[in-house]
């Protein structure tokens, strides 16, 4: 059937493809594509110009949007169109040894699965999944290391999946979130590395951030939060933790520095010791210095930077290690490298020292590769190489000891890791 | 003077009732659009002078933000409005909606004695990503690659990064200009300079080919020209009153013929 009759009149093709459009744009339910099949066809015919095609397929490429994204469009749920998924698979090779010849090599890997979604404006809820080890207590079956999402081969063993975290964030100022549930690692403070708080720890609380511009080059952040550790029993109150933390940033040209005190209160005392991981018989108050210092284009286009975190238990009363105070931890670190791994060819290498004494914080709660978590001196070196946008390979190798320097470890893990 | 203060009381009431009665526009956005933005108020206030329309630059960020947080009636960009400023509208219960009101091609120009005339676009993404730094390397004499770049506040920075360079970085010795014209004159005025210009400033530059296709009116419409890009005005929902006003003037005849006159491909 032919629709325009050749030699019609141009106004009437023209109000004809007016109409046209206006029912396919005012329709929201055709696809952009077949707007713009269609706007092609009636341009190729000259019914319209190839500027007015132009305009049909982009206005209405930019209406879809424009209702996908603000929630609108009538085929799906709003949460559902808001839905994101992120997550990553690891796979590593592990081997540590000590000095009394002990060791092991350990084939792991760690799967992780990230949902988001906004069901109303300024809110969000969050979950993820991930692999771990599970243990059983009493009639119970729980995470039996809370400080590691690895799942070490063996017999062919299913690795078991649990959930991560869990959280609802809020909105409620343009400059302040808060958050409540099993809140994702780094939320409760910033910090340079992982001296104070493993990063696979993700904290089971609220916290709220204010985030605001104090100058053009300059940003403040405060970081505050409550925290339980465990059930209160027995007419005891519950095992738990406040982070108080200001956090303020100067940018300039290439250089960025950030800088953060922290107050970190952990009421363990006398509260349950159930669970497993961190040590609860103490109470502990940590000022938590951290500093950052990023200088962009420093060497060849690279990013270098320096970066530091100090922990000082000031709590009266800690136990004493050789009669000496053990209430003192610090990590300082430097970097170079691409600012991404986005491709091949892309790199960054890191070197710290880390002197963390048994009382500077709650023991366990720090990064659980670094001398399982306890307290030890030595160096960490990392690389990582990017192979592909998502894909990377990265090594990173411990040399560290106890304090009094005589109970040495090594550790070295060799680690693929792909992001989706 | 009793006849004097009243006289003046009298006008300073006419001016104020004038004032509140009078309709006004504002907008604000995209230093791209700004001649035609400006040319078209003119125009409009020239034939209706109850009608007072402001027209600002700033960038299209400036103006996106600028109508999300509802400071101005139409926002001007050159480039198509962000998915995180689509959801930061939805939040302030702003429903950004697009009109096209030209298509723009961004020429890559060079310095007249220059005798390359034709790049591909690995060509181009080399030269200003800082992988290719002289000209014997793309078939021309040996003599020094000198960019010429938009500042990174510009919208047409920023299409021409999405476009040309797949969002990577210039190259650190880039020599960045604040305008069109700017890079018009540097680009002129360098020996073995090359730059990226709105069409509308190509005028006496030259002009290179990429991938055998020239920037021009035909080939920015028909998609061919590969850096092209709409020029867009937005407004919070279907445009109303006096801002309809305004976008049916640049949409119709007259309103077009403004668009080419400013160097710009209008879509009629």
């Amino acid at each position: 059937m032919r629709i325009i009759e050749k030699g019609g009149s141009m106004k009437l093709k023209g109000s004809f493809a007016l109409v046209l459009a206006c029912v396919m744009l005012l329709s929201g339910k055709v696809f952009a594509s077949g707007v713009e099949d269609l706007a092609n066809l009636l341009a190729e015919k000259g019914v319209i110009s190839y500027g007015q095609a132009q305009q049909i397929v982009t206005e209405s490429n930019e209406q879809a949007r424009q209702e996908l994204l603000s929630g609108k469009s009538v085929l799906v749920p709003q949460w559902v169109q808001n839905m994101t998924f992120q997550g990553d698979l690891r796979l590593r090779a592990q081997t540590d040894w000590d000095s009394s010849n002990n060791s092991r090599l350990r084939e792991r890997m760690r799967l992780r699965l990230g949902v988001e979604t906004r069901p109303v404006e300024k809110m969000q809820i969050g979950f993820g999944l991930a692999t771990g080890s599970m243990g059983v207590s009493g009639t119970s079956v729980k995470d039996a290391e809370a400080s590691s999402t690895n799942h070490t081969f063996e017999y062919m063993n299913k690795a078991p999946i649990m959930v991560d975290y869990g959280y609802i964030q809020y909105e409620p100022l343009e400059y302040l979130t808060v958050r409540g549930g099993k809140v994702k690692s780094k939320t409760q403070i910033w910090n340079t590395s992982d001296l104070l708080w493993d990063g696979d720890y993700n904290p089971d609380g609220v916290n709220a951030t204010l985030k605001t511009s104090v100058s053009e080059s300059s940003k403040f952040t405060a970081n505050a939060g409550w925290y339980t550790f465990g059930e209160g029993k027995q007419g005891n109150l519950l095992a738990d933790a406040y982070i108080l933390q200001p956090v303020i940033e100067f940018s300039r040209s290439d250089v960025k520095v950030k800088a953060g005190l922290a107050y970190q209160q952990f009421n363990f005392a006398g509260r349950t010791n159930a669970g497993t991981g961190i040590v609860k018989n103490y109470d502990y108050k940590v000022v938590n210095p951290s500093l950052s210092v990023d200088i962009d284009n420093a060497i060849g286009g690279l990013t270098f930077n320096i970066y530091g975190d100090f922990a000082q238990n000031i709590q009266n009363d800690m136990p004493k290690v050789n009669n000496e105070d053990a209430v003192t931890g610090y990590l300082a670190g430097i970097g170079l490298g691409h600012n991404k791994l986005d491709k091949f060819g892309t790199w960054q290498v890191k070197a710290m020292y880390r002197y963390l004494e048994q009382y500077a914080v709650p023991e366990g709660l720090g990064d659980s590769d670094a001398y399982g978590g306890k307290a030890g001196k030595g160096y960490e070196l990392t690389a990582t190489f990017g192979l592909t946008k998502a894909l990377s390979f990265g090594i990173d190798y411990y040399q560290m000891t106890n304090i009094d320097g005589n109970v040495p470890k090594s550790l070295c893990q060799f680690d693929f890791v792909y992001k989706f | 003077m009793k006849l004097f203060k009243s006289l003046f009381a009298v006008l300073l009431m006419i001016t104020c009732v004038n004032s509140v009665l009078l309709a006004k526009v504002i907008v604000e956005g995209s230093t791209t659009v700004l001649p035609v933005a400006q040319r078209a108020a003119e125009e409009i206030m020239d034939s209706n002078s109850e009608i007072e329309i402001t027209v600002r630059g700033g960038g299209s960020g400036v103006g996106i933000n600028s109508l999300i947080s509802k400071k101005c009636d139409i926002a001007t960009a050159s480039r198509s409005i962000k998915d995180s400023e689509l959801q930061k509208a939805s939040s302030n219960g702003v429903a950004p909606k697009a009109y096209v009101v030209a298509m723009d091609g961004i020429a890559v120009v060079v310095n007249s004695s220059n005798q390359v005339r034709k790049l591909s676009k690995a060509q181009v993404k080399g030269i200003f990503t800082g992988k290719i730094s002289n000209w014997s390397e793309v078939g021309g004499i040996n003599e020094k690659i000198v960019v010429v770049s938009r500042d990174s506040s510009s919208g047409t920075f920023e299409a021409f990064n999405e476009l040309a360079l797949n969002k990577e970085k210039v190259r650190a010795d880039a020599l960045m200009q604040a305008s069109n014209q700017a890079v018009a004159t540097t680009v002129k005025n360098t020996k073995g300079a090359i730059g990226y210009v709105g069409i509308g400033y190509v005028k006496d530059l030259s002009d290179v080919a990429i991938d055998g296709v020239k920037a021009a009116p035909e080939t920015v419409l028909s998609n061919k020209y590969p850096y092209s890009r709409p020029l867009f005005m937005y407004t919070n929902g279907p445009a109303k009153g006096e801002a309809k006003e305004y976008l049916d003037f640049i949409l119709s005849a007259d309103g077009q013929a403004l668009v080419k006159r400013e160097g710009f491909v209008g879509l009629k």
